[in-house]
């Protein structure tokens, strides 16, 4: 991958990323307020506002994340499977989606029966905060492993390390041997 | 991932300095912050099974609802009728 792909694609993921824990924690302030709300009109705009921030901005930003991650390991040399901070991002950020998409059309549900339930129906709806911080959570550890990427190779990274010493002192030996020989 | 890994590596194999000559050095194992965080993986997923199985096995935020079957059909009528419109 050229620089200034690797430099757009990272910026495309950085973006997606932190726009996705951004969206969460609008998506965590209405589920408290559908939670903690006993006006009807409140906690079904909540509802349906969780409804649309789910599908129109989580969704899109969770899939642009995971794309754009997978691209940026796989363009460039820290590899998808050669450090374990790579791997258990990808592993998180994967879970995450899965659990993103398989819910989402429960929240979809549940804001269409917010739209005609009563004042005490709405009461028993609670506010999808179990999901939503788990979520948050999971996406935090990606953020800090993605900031400090701690140090330590899978052992298939570090197979690849040793083949790639190995190559270059070989490389280096024999250059040291031709210019030996002349 | 804008640093290079690199120098990531670079680190890493500090300490096996000494073995970098001979081509089968050992793989120094798993980092301690890997297995630290896979316990507590494990103990956080056993935590919310627990929770899940206290709660009844449901989760999601459509488990407050109640059945069909169940003690508020008129809720269920609804959603069906809104659903359908």
């Amino acid at each position: 991958m050229t620089p200034g792909w690797r430099k757009l694609v990272l910026s495309v993921h950085l973006t997606s990323s932190l726009g996705w824990i951004g969206a969460v924690i609008a998506y965590v302030a209405l589920g408290i307020a559908a939670m903690a709300n006993r006006d009807p009109a409140t906690v079904r705009g909540a509802w349906m506002a969780m409804e649309l921030v789910g599908w129109i901005v989580i969704v899109p930003l969770a899939l642009a994340a995971l794309v754009t991650g997978l691209v940026i390991s796989l363009g460039t040399a820290w590899g998808l499977f050669r450090h374990y901070w790579v791997l258990i991002s990808l592993a998180l950020t994967l879970l995450a989606t899965l659990i993103l998409i398989l819910h989402m059309p429960s929240v979809s549900a549940t804001a269409a029966l917010a739209r005609v339930a009563d004042s005490s129906q709405l009461g028993q709806l609670g506010g999808d905060l179990g999901h939503a911080v788990g979520g948050l959570v999971v996406l935090l550890v990606v953020t800090v492993l993605n900031v400090y990427k701690p140090q330590g190779l899978t052992p298939y990274g570090w197979r690849k390390q040793q083949e790639a010493r190995t190559r270059t002192a070989d490389g280096h030996s024999m250059t040291r041997e031709g210019l030996l020989s002349r | 991932m804008t640093e290079s890994p690199l120098s990531a590596n670079a680190a890493e194999g500090a300490d096996s300095t000494a073995a970098r000559g001979s081509a089968a050095a050992a793989y120094p194992g798993t980092p301690r912050w890997v297995k630290l965080g896979a316990i507590i993986a494990v103990v956080v997923i056993l935590l919310v099974v627990l929770i899940m199985v206290i709660a009844g096995g449901e989760h999601g935020p459509m488990r407050h609802i109640p059945s069909a079957s169940g003690t508020a059909p008129h809720v269920a009528v609804a959603l069906l009728a809104s659903r359908s419109s």
